[in-house]
């Protein structure tokens, strides 16, 4: 069980924790050992950015209210030594007010996620911002995907081809009202739909796509135009390996189905 | 109808309401509802809910926040208007003490945060409307507080925002295990 926890590929991961609060590190630290990370702590902002530039982590969770170099200037001084995107950086916040998200955001971090840390939210944020390096590695989150999906189909019985063919036909309008909103450079349709598309991907296990949508969501409130159009692309992919997934379960719901109903128990 | 826990072992059917105005999340509150033997409505927008609760009764109300029209807010105040209110869960995608506080002061008795998972609608049901109360007496509108009872019990299933809401409400909650 708490394998099935762990992240595929943890264990070649590097993870920063900056917090001025070692109660806060050590709760995150031990979450993220729970998904099979190890990870190293830094209590100010300034030795996050020394660390980092010593040896770069794959993924730093920031607080952004540290005492003396606190995470928006850390976040901006590693932007600075290097290209946006490089490494993914988390704001950990403990007010979840608007303006905050927005100017975590406008610092250059990637993904804010509101404190107290949940295990299950933090699972989700290393999901979405740690890329696969290998094909064995996105082989094995693909099942966890279909391990989560199966238990949807069970829970849906007979009804989940209904749940998928729903979810296919509004996806399919919302990502064409996406294209056209970012197209024509409206934010508060872009947003709107957005958060649509995030509440029913999270509510059948498209964690990927309802990630992707969030992070489009948080980028529109806080009027982030730049790398709108590479996030579309990005979810649009990610709806593509989901349905591959979602294909794959049905198969083997019908299958399985077929197999009950042929089953010479019953006669 | 499965019966898989002790909760859902009721000969007659309860009925539940759900408004949301998300296909995919109404079928799976539908389906989460109807394992947990609820017979359960749907309505997209607040205004056909209330429509549909003016010929037929239910025995709980499980509704979004944000939905087009008419908010989740205002239906609650709405319902609360009813002669016997059925109990309400709110179900949102806001994980914040904020929009759980105000849900509650609008007459809530649970705040769910989506995605939906079975194993919170179960607890929040158990606590809401108990599988043996079959016609659940009704309770003395008071349109200024919620009861202190009513406060508890919302504390109890509000988890992910419990220990934010003991310091928000003035009563003063406990997180309790």
């Amino acid at each position: 069980m708490d394998a099935g926890r762990r992240i595929p590929g943890a264990m070649a991961r590097r993870i920063l924790i900056a917090d001025d609060s070692p109660v806060n590190c050590i709760v995150a630290q031990r979450m993220l050992h729970g998904l099979g990370f190890s990870s190293e702590m830094a209590t100010t902002g300034i030795q996050a950015l020394e660390r980092h530039r010593r040896r770069p982590y794959d993924l730093i969770l920031m607080d952004s209210q540290m005492a003396g170099t606190n995470g928006f200037e850390a976040t901006t001084r590693i932007r600075a030594i290097q290209r946006h995107g490089a490494v993914p950086l988390i704001a950990c916040t403990t007010a979840s007010s608007d303006e905050q998200r927005n100017a975590c955001l406008r610092a250059g971090m990637d993904d804010v996620c509101v404190k107290p840390l949940k295990p299950v939210q933090l699972r989700n944020l290393l999901l979405l911002w740690l890329p696969v390096h290998t094909v064995e590695e996105a082989s094995r989150r693909d099942a966890l995907t279909r391990a989560e999906l199966l238990s949807l189909a069970s829970l849906f019985g007979a009804g989940f081809e209904d749940v998928v063919l729903t979810f296919r036909n509004d996806t399919e309008a919302r990502l064409l009202t996406l294209r056209q909103a970012a197209a024509g450079s409206d934010m508060l349709q872009l947003r709107k739909v957005a958060h649509a598309l995030a509440g029913s991907c999270a509510s059948i296990a498209g964690w990927r796509m309802a990630g992707l949508c969030r992070v489009l969501e948080l980028k529109c409130q806080a009027g982030q135009r730049a790398g709108l159009t590479r996030l579309l692309a990005e979810i649009s992919k990610a709806y593509c390996s989901f349905n591959l997934q979602i294909d794959h379960v049905l198969r083997c719901q019908q299958l399985s189905q077929a197999a009950e109903h042929s089953s010479p128990t019953r006669y | 109808m499965k019966t898989s826990s002790p909760l859902v072992q009721v000969a007659v059917s309860r009925c539940a309401l759900v408004i949301d105005d998300s296909s995919v999340e109404r079928m799976l509150a539908t389906a989460v509802l109807q394992k947990l033997g609820f017979a359960a409505r749907c309505a997209g927008t607040a205004e056909e809910a209330l429509a549909l609760l003016k010929h037929c009764s239910v025995d709980l109300v499980v509704c979004d926040l944000a939905l087009p029209g008419m908010d989740g807010l205002t239906l609650l105040a709405a319902l609360r208007a009813c002669p016997a209110p059925p109990p309400c869960i709110v179900l949102s995608a806001h994980d914040d003490p904020r929009h759980a506080l105000a849900a509650m002061q609008a007459g809530a008795r649970a705040y769910l945060v989506k995605p939906l998972r079975l194993a919170d609608m179960r607890e929040a049901v158990a606590a809401v409307c108990p599988a043996q109360q079959l016609a659940p007496a009704p309770e003395p509108v008071d349109a200024n507080a919620i009861s202190r009872s009513a406060r508890w019990t919302a504390a109890a299933v509000v988890q992910p925002v419990r220990s934010a809401l003991a310091l928000l409400l003035p009563a003063g909650i406990r997180a309790t295990g």
